[in-house]
């Protein structure tokens, strides 16, 4: 295995979505590889980071803020000389960032009020430890997994 | 359907294998239920549910001592959801929800002998034979067919199973009416001889909500289990098509209490759900697939790997087994054998139906500890021929036995 190909691994690998032969040719890899190691664990630090930040709720002013940031950072149609000036563009992209935040951050929904499964759930949770219990679990669809 | 006559089925199945006996293809099918859950290998897999036609396509990681990792990889929707069972807990994780559901690994209470109890039961109610050597994720697979006695009521299994490693590569089932489906579909596969430690350690992105979800009790009796949920469930006089008694849990959750009765007839699974009819519906009301109806004071409710007709079937086997009906057998059982009315108990609350237990009577002459042992027999997925040998008695016997029974109390 080269450089390049475990480079283009490393987030998989991190994220446990490799095959275990591929897993383990990535893992063999990176320990003789002191570049990729440090690939490695600048990924592993970079999504340790992001999975370890608090889950804020933004006030009721927030979009308010977010619209006049974007309104402000806006060229004026009569506006002259270079279209982006340099704060401007900060600004801009200030506003993308927060906003690129807010859409990740609002993307995997809210986190459910209840810990107590409902009585759908009750059934389809035993079906599937049932089916596990089995003779061919590997080839049955869990329970969790069926429907749209 | 008369219980002498399921019990006549099952008492001549080795006889019904239509142009013989294929031993290479009981062979293949034995390997595989030994062994398709207890080998190493990476794959990836499509499943489809049975009547559905979209595909869920995961990875699908296991070691030799069963522990498994399910990724989603699609679709979309479904992409990112996780089961990780390292053989101690069993972890679900559903990123839409940001939950992870953790409860016992069901490979803490899976019974040793269960693998040579499947083998023995399907001997005597599917007929197997190996229909082709195909190629199959680049690997050579033999289709095996497993054709069920009951051609009306179950479905037609189709297994690839890998010459060499013994793990089902494809699964296909045919319901009576023919209409067939894969269900499981092997792209690819590796067999290393181990499995990185990592694969197995729990790493979700954020943090998710945990719910601890007690896993189901298994109760050593019907007796325990009526304990364990404050009500006496209902046990069926008799059950069609071969399918045995393999064990009860109490499910409590925190809404309501619920007894789970599982049996098998080698291939297919059912559990029957049973709840107290308080009032309203059943607590899978609307589930898809499910059949269900309200005997005494019990809601009854079957789910499982069998088609409509074969629930509808069995379910009426429960409606005819109410608790007026079960006395009077079993009281009338202790009267043909003259024993006490405990020793009809005590066979009865180890899962037995009044067929089998008349079973055990006749071959244990009517003596308790004999007729334990006939029990224990029969809940090993023994034939009657096998009874009859095991307790050196004529199968003919038991035949008359279970006859004169039925046609003086039935």
């Amino acid at each position: 295995m080269n450089c390049n190909y475990a480079q283009s691994r490393i987030s998989a690998y991190v994220d446990g979505e490799l095959a275990g032969g591929e897993m383990l040719n990535v893992r063999a890899h990176l320990a003789v590889c002191e570049n990729c190691k440090a690939g490695y664990e600048n990924c592993l630090k970079l999504k340790r980071a992001v999975s370890s930040m608090p889950d804020h709720s933004p006030s009721p002013e927030f979009q308010h803020r977010l619209v006049n940031a974007i309104r402000r950072a806006a060229p004026s149609a009569e506006s002259e000389g270079p279209i982006w000036p340099t704060w401007r563009m900060a600004v801009a992209f200030a506003a993308a960032a927060v906003a690129a935040f807010a859409v990740l951050y609002f993307r995997s929904g809210s986190v459910p009020e209840s810990a107590v499964p409902s009585a759908g759930d009750e059934i389809a949770l035993d079906q599937d430890w049932n089916t596990a219990a089995g003779a061919f679990p590997a080839n049955t669809l869990p329970a969790g997994l069926e429907g749209n | 359907m008369n219980g002498v006559l399921v019990l006549a089925m099952l008492m001549h199945a080795p006889l019904y294998t239509g142009g013989g006996l294929d031993t290479h293809a009981q062979r293949l099918v034995k390997n595989a239920i030994e062994r398709d859950a207890k080998t190493t290998y990476t794959c990836i897999r499509e499943w489809t549910e049975w009547g559905e036609t979209e595909t869920v396509r995961v990875r699908r990681d296991q070691a030799a001592n069963g522990a498994n990792k399910v990724l989603v990889l699609a679709p979309i929707p479904k992409q990112g959801f996780a089961i990780i069972d390292d053989g101690q807990k069993r972890v679900s994780y559903n990123p839409d929800r940001k939950e992870l559901t953790i409860q016992d690994s069901p490979l803490l209470t899976q019974g040793r002998n269960d693998a040579d109890r499947r083998y023995r039961l399907l001997l005597q109610n599917y007929s197997i034979t190996q229909e082709a050597e195909v190629k199959l994720a680049s690997r050579t697979a033999a289709r095996v067919k497993l054709a069920p006695r009951a051609t009306k009521y179950l479905y037609t299994r189709r297994y690839w199973i890998d010459n060499s490693k013994f793990v089902l590569l494809r699964v296909e089932w045919a319901d009576p009416d023919g209409k067939k489906q894969v269900l499981s579909d092997t792209l690819s596969i590796e067999f290393p001889k181990s499995l990185p430690a990592d694969v197995f350690e729990q790493r979700f992105v954020g943090r998710p909500k945990e719910i601890r979800i007690r896993a189901p009790v298994k109760q050593p009796s019907l007796s325990s289990l009526a304990k364990a949920v404050d009500f006496a469930p209902i046990n069926p006089v008799s059950l069609p098509y071969g399918f045995l008694f393999i064990g009860a849990d109490a499910i409590t959750r925190p809404r309501r209490t619920m007894a789970a009765l599982r049996y098998t007839d080698g291939a297919a699974n059912i559990t029957v759900y049973q709840v107290e009819a308080k009032s309203g519906n059943p607590p899978w009301h609307g589930q898809k697939g499910f059949a269900s109806v309200k005997v005494d004071n019990v809601w009854v409710g079957i789910d499982g790997d069998v088609p409509a007709e074969g629930k509808g079937s069995i379910l009426a086997s429960f409606r005819k087994s109410g608790k007026e009906r079960s006395a009077r057998l079993a009281a009338g059982a202790a009267a043909e054998f003259n024993v006490d009315a405990t020793v009809v108990e005590a066979l009865r609350i180890k899962g037995l139906t009044i067929d089998q237990t008349v079973a055990c009577l006749v071959a244990s002459k009517g003596k308790e500890s004999s007729a334990k042992k006939a029990a224990a027999i029969v809940l090993d997925g023994n034939s009657m021929a096998n009874l009859a040998r095991e307790m050196s008695v004529k199968q003919v016997e038991i035949e008359k036995g279970l006859k004169r029974f039925w046609d003086r109390r039935g």
